[in-house]
């Protein structure tokens, strides 16, 4: 009974990183009317709205059977989420069709969007998860960085009730008395039933860079490095260290042409050392390579720790 | 019988003339009052359903007729929708009930069966419904063959249907030495429940009172009162004799948990086993009662017997006239550290704003969703020479709480609570309310009063969010003028020239995404919590201060 009656209430909007929606596969389809559907992610949400924000990262038109709608790409400083803009809500076809008219002139700008998580399944079985819009506005960036410190805690949140939960017997009972929250023990029965034993440690480095970024500070070292390795080639100590906008424009330079000179996606400390060689401290360094990705959207992280140019 | 579903049923007719009358009768009545959706928007699903269902019930029927009866062993092998079913039950608990059926009150019966009653395998439990009144071969601990049953399916969950037409075979008689009784569960947990339960609970206060029928045709004695134990009480109703005395310990098998509006309430019938129960151990009527004061957080609405202690704030008398008789009302605004809330007294009363006062025996009814305290004799009001929580200051005392601790508590007044605008509704701005009654008016139809010349008024509607939970928010015009920094003239003006899109797009690109914090009062139902505010503002984050609280409420170490 009190199922029955909460499912008819309205979704809350969950705060989710792209990292852990996208790594998302475990979905269930409401079977009654009114039902809501949900994707589980790995850390036991049950993702049926979300609330999410970052950078538009592609945007196209896109006609369908249904009728004109509209799909981009929104990245996250952990991920990419993918989004769709449907044909069944033209109320945001005009918000879409500025965001796609600005996107196409290379402007880059920060977006928080609000929808409803989908899921497609592959014929070999995968599952891929996207957002249906319900709504979306630019941002700015204390506005992100709010955002970002608030996924983080309710990520933080999940993380510690899945830690806690591996502890427990797989059942709602040792659950409750356990101490995990009454709107975590469902997803989470489920997201070890479907998962098993999962790595939560990805979900936390986003955690910390989400709160560095939040901070104002740089993102933490994923490797604990001794004091920076000497190149032999280039001494740092032989260049003056630069500051303020100067050092920002040396490192974006060093940056960019250090990734243009590869075909492959360049390692984090690579792009760290190269503006060291230029002197620009590793501190400016962090900043500028967060403020290329997540804010000018000039380059993009394929894989954790690796870049390129978008 | 004519009403509002009459001509959509004749329309349904038309369509599909062999369908049920009474049948597209339940149908709109269920789209009506289940779906909320209006009967002249359901009339094509409800043919389209009628139009399905008119060959399948045909062929249902004469397949009913041919198929033969299913003998089962287990419930397991029964499948959701198969009828005319066989199979040996033990009957676990008989619970009569009357319920309205189609206007008509029936009475019906509810409890539970288990399966493979004469073997010593595990057997499975299911629900039971009895349609048919066979209270006298269905008494509980007997094994009986039921022939002709159902099976309904509801949310999932398998029942059996014993029907009018079933037929209940007696085995073997009830003998109550072989019923397993049930373990007894503590009144925190019996609160969650709902049937059947076993208690081991004190009285701490019992009175006889009369319960007048509805249909006028007489009264019943009852004795109502309240049961203890340490982890918390519960109100009981006693459905005939209830020869015990307060401070007794008693044990309850049999007693059932029921729902009066939010409150459950424990029923005992002439079925219910009580017997005198010893334990040295268990707390005392006296312990009992004083260590169960409740809070203002804590009221529902149907409590009875509640004592609680409050602050009064501010009162207000009034006296009308009832049978020839001159009495008075006293409404008075009192708080607590929880919360606060309103509390009627049906007597003359003198108290003061400041006093802090301890009530006992007092009633929990909901006025407009919110629980207020109900005093029916002054006597039931000490008051109190100190605060147990020393002076609340009632212009500051606001109790700060989240949305998702607001889903799993009670409607509650003079709280605050935050989240950020996620959905601005269309029907923001200027509506026109009935006169007589604030309804707001469809196209100058007031649903109570008719035409009427409307009343303008400014409101604002609003869904927000904090990651946990939603609510809906609906902000009246002082609050809404206070907020937007525009009177409601000036928006008045501003809708006539533009129309309403401007303004509803304009207050949604603002506020789409944007923290707020509102005061006021909350009214949370099965649909969700409402809020009703008394200020709006706009709360503006600081992205480092919330990072270092997710550092340090976490422990996360950059």
């Amino acid at each position: 009974m009190i199922s029955n009656s909460s499912s008819r209430q309205r979704q809350p909007a969950l705060r989710m990183f792209a990292i852990e929606f996208s790594q998302s596969s475990l979905p269930i389809v409401g079977q009654g009317e009114f039902d809501p559907s949900f994707v589980v992610s790995r850390l036991g949400a049950m993702t049926s709205r979300m609330l999410v924000a970052g950078v538009i990262d592609n945007m196209e038109r896109r006609d369908t059977e249904s009728g004109p709608g509209y799909r981009g790409r929104l990245r996250d400083s952990t991920g990419l989420h993918m989004f769709d803009v449907t044909p069944f809500t033209p109320e945001l076809h005009a918000d879409a069709e500025e965001i796609l008219a600005r996107f196409e002139r290379g402007d880059r700008f920060l977006v928080l969007m609000l929808g409803r998580s989908r899921h497609y399944e592959t014929e070999d079985g995968g599952v891929f998860t996207s957002i249906r819009a319900e709504g979306f506005r630019e941002i700015d960036v204390t506005r992100y960085h709010v955002w970002l410190a608030r996924t983080a805690d309710a990520t933080m949140r999940r993380i510690d009730a899945q830690r806690k939960s591996r502890e427990l017997e797989n059942t709602e009972i040792s659950y409750k008395s356990g101490g995990i929250p009454s709107d975590l023990i469902s997803g989470l029965l489920k997201s070890r039933e479907h998962y098993g034993d999962i790595d939560d440690s990805v979900y936390e480095v986003a955690v910390m860079r989400a709160i560095s970024m939040s901070e104002g500070l740089a993102p933490p070292d994923e490797v604990v490095e001794t004091s920076p390795v000497p190149d032999e080639s280039v001494s740092p100590k032989t260049v003056e260290n630069l500051e303020g906008d100067e050092a920002i424009d040396k490192a974006k330079e060093a940056i960019l042409q250090c990734l243009n000179a590869s075909d492959d996606p360049v390692d984090y400390d690579t792009l760290i050392r190269a503006c060291a060689s230029v002197g620009v401290v590793r501190l400016t360094a962090e900043e500028v390579i967060d403020d290329l990705r997540d804010v000018q959207a000039l380059i993009q992280e394929p894989e954790f720790g690796f870049f390129e140019i978008l | 019988m004519t009403d509002e579903y009459e001509t959509y049923i004749e329309q349904v007719l038309t369509e599909v003339p062999d369908a049920d009358r009474n049948a597209i009768r339940e149908e709109f009545e269920k789209y009506h009052t289940q779906f909320r959706i209006e009967p002249e928007d359901a009339v094509r699903s409800i043919v389209k359903r009628f139009q399905k269902n008119d060959s399948e019930t045909s062929i249902q029927s004469r397949m009913d007729s041919m198929v033969a009866s299913k003998k089962v062993e287990r419930f397991s092998e029964l499948g959701s929708d198969d009828r005319n079913v066989t199979i040996e039950v033990m009957v676990v608990s008989y619970t009569p009930r009357v319920q309205m059926v189609r206007g008509e009150e029936r009475q019906i019966a509810f409890g539970w069966i288990e399966d493979l009653p004469f073997s010593n395998e595990g057997s499975t439990r299911w629900d039971y419904k009895d349609w048919g009144n066979h209270s006298s071969n269905l008494s509980p601990g007997s094994i009986v063959r039921l022939e002709g049953v159902s099976v309904n399916e509801w949310n999932g969950k398998r029942s059996i249907n014993i029907n009018q037409s079933s037929r209940v075979a007696v085995l073997q008689e009830g003998n109550t030495v072989n019923i397993p009784t049930s373990e007894p569960v503590d009144l925190a947990t019996a609160a969650s429940m709902e049937g059947p339960v076993t208690l081991v609970a004190r009285v701490i206060a019992a009175r006889p009172d009369q319960i007048v029928k509805k249909d006028g045709s007489g009264t019943i004695d009852v004795v109502r009162g309240r049961l203890a134990d340490s982890s918390g009480q519960m109100s009981f109703l006693c459905w005939g004799e209830f020869n015990h005395e307060v401070g007794s310990l008693l044990r309850f098998e049999g007693a059932n948990i029921r729902r009066f509006r939010e409150t459950p309430e424990v029923n005992f019938s002439d079925r219910t086993k009580i017997e005198v129960f010893r334990d040295a151990s268990f707390p005392d009527a006296d312990e009992l009662s004083s260590n169960n004061r409740a809070k203002i957080e804590d009221i529902r609405d149907g409590m009875r017997g509640v004592d609680i202690t409050v602050q009064v704030e501010s009162i207000e008398t009034r006296t009308f006239v009832r049978d020839g008789e001159e009495r008075s009302l006293t409404s008075v605004r009192v708080l607590d550290p929880s919360g606060r809330c309103k509390m009627t007294v049906w007597s003359p009363i003198e108290i003061q704003p400041g006093q802090v006062v301890s009530i006992q025996e007092a009633r929990i009814r909901a006025f407009q969703g919110t629980p207020d305290i109900t005093v029916d004799d002054a006597k039931q009001v000490t008051i109190l020479d100190q605060s147990p929580w020393g002076e609340i200051d009632p212009e500051s005392h606001v109790v700060e709480t989240t949305l998702g601790e607001l889903k799993n508590s009670g409607s509650r007044d003079g709280i605050q609570t935050e989240g950020e605008v996620l959905v601005v509704r269309d029907d923001c701005g200027i509506v026109l309310r009935c006169p007589e009654c604030r309804r707001v008016l469809r196209e100058g139809v007031c649903a109570e009063h008719d035409v009427v010349e409307g009343v303008e008024d400014l409101r604002l509607r609003f869904v927000i969010d904090d990651g946990l939970a939603s609510a809906n928010v609906v902000v009246g015009r002082a609050a809404s003028e206070k907020f937007l920094h525009q009177d409601m003239a000036s928006i008045q003006s501003r809708i006539n020239e533009e129309g309403p899109g401007n303004f509803v797009r304009e207050i949604s690109e603002k506020l789409f995404g944007t923290r707020i914090l509102i005061n006021g009062r909350a009214i949370v139902d099965d649909r969700g919590i409402m809020l009703l505010p008394d200020s709006v503002v706009e709360k503006l984050d600081d992205p480092v201060a919330i990072a270092a609280k997710v550092r340090e409420t976490w422990g996360v170490v950059l």
